[in-house]
């Protein structure tokens, strides 16, 4: 099959039929169109309230993790001070 | 030949608009405008249906307002974004039609082609020529045509050419030439 089709002094439309075609309110409302199909479908990385929240919950959830871990470290790692008191107490 | 080379001032003014139409998009009316019918007959010189070649255009319009909160000024003229735009939805037409692609040109331009390409031309053979002129095109590929058709089908300048297919103005000369170049060859070869 041929690549390209070529067309010598082809006519081209007249004046009236381009204006006939000129519709600004058309592009306006196109141009709502596309605004509202890529607003539709935005992936959620890109929604910036998504990945506020996203970001929130992972503040929240660190922040429960090194609650739970730290009365843990305090036992498994007792001070000088608390060693000697232990001893005097016997 | 709707072309028209745009002096620096006038650049600068289509920017203000620009600029405008980025704040309230009621405001782009002018832009359409003005630049309505070079994009449609840019477009139905590549298409050859009028309806379709409106359809476009009216698709070329609405991407380019919906966008144009991104475009920035880089010294080139608006009408070069809306080239841009448009070229790509022709190839992105045709990738999904999987039609011939459609290239229009006068005698003229033919002539002043086969001419860059041969320098001595008979008139006896010239019918022929064009033929193999043809044929030769044929083995272009669709970025190669696009350059042929701007520069020879079109007559625009060097400068235009660079602004639409967003390269410097000298590396659309040396393209240009490298395509001419490359015809001669096949026109040798055949």
């Amino acid at each position: 099959m041929a690549k390209y089709k070529f067309k010598k002094e082809s006519k081209e439309p007249s004046d009236e039929f381009i204006r006939s075609k000129m519709d600004f309110n058309k592009i306006l409302k196109n141009q709502q169109v596309i605004s509202n199909y890529k607003q539709a479908t935005k992936p959620l990385y890109k929604n910036r309230f998504f990945m506020g929240f996203m970001i929130l919950l992972g503040v929240i959830c660190l922040v429960i993790i090194f609650e739970e871990r730290d009365p843990q470290e305090a036992t498994v790692k007792p001070n000088k001070d608390s060693i000697v008191v232990d001893t005097l107490k016997k | 030949m709707e072309t028209k080379h745009q002096t620096i001032s006038e650049i600068e003014a289509e920017w203000a608009l620009v600029q405008k139409a980025q704040k309230d998009p009621a405001l782009f009316a002018p832009l359409y405008t003005k630049h309505f019918k070079p994009i449609f007959l840019f477009i139905f010189r590549r298409i050859s249906e009028e309806e379709l070649a409106g359809d476009i255009t009216a698709l070329v319009f609405s991407k380019a307002l919906y966008n144009l909160h991104q475009y920035n000024y880089r010294g080139l003229p608006f009408s070069a974004w809306l080239y841009r735009i448009a070229l790509n939805e022709i190839q992105g037409y045709y990738r999904q039609s999987k039609k011939e692609r459609v290239v229009s040109f006068s005698s003229e331009a033919l002539g002043m082609l086969s001419q860059d390409i041969r320098e001595e031309e008979n008139a006896q053979e010239q019918e022929e020529r064009e033929q193999q002129l043809l044929q030769s095109l044929e083995e272009l590929s669709e970025e190669e045509m696009v350059y042929i058709e701007l520069r020879f089908f079109e007559g625009r300048s060097f400068k235009e050419i660079a602004d639409i297919q967003q390269v410097t103005e000298n590396n659309a000369k040396v393209k240009t030439y490298r395509i001419i170049e490359r015809l001669r060859k096949i026109l040798i070869r055949k």
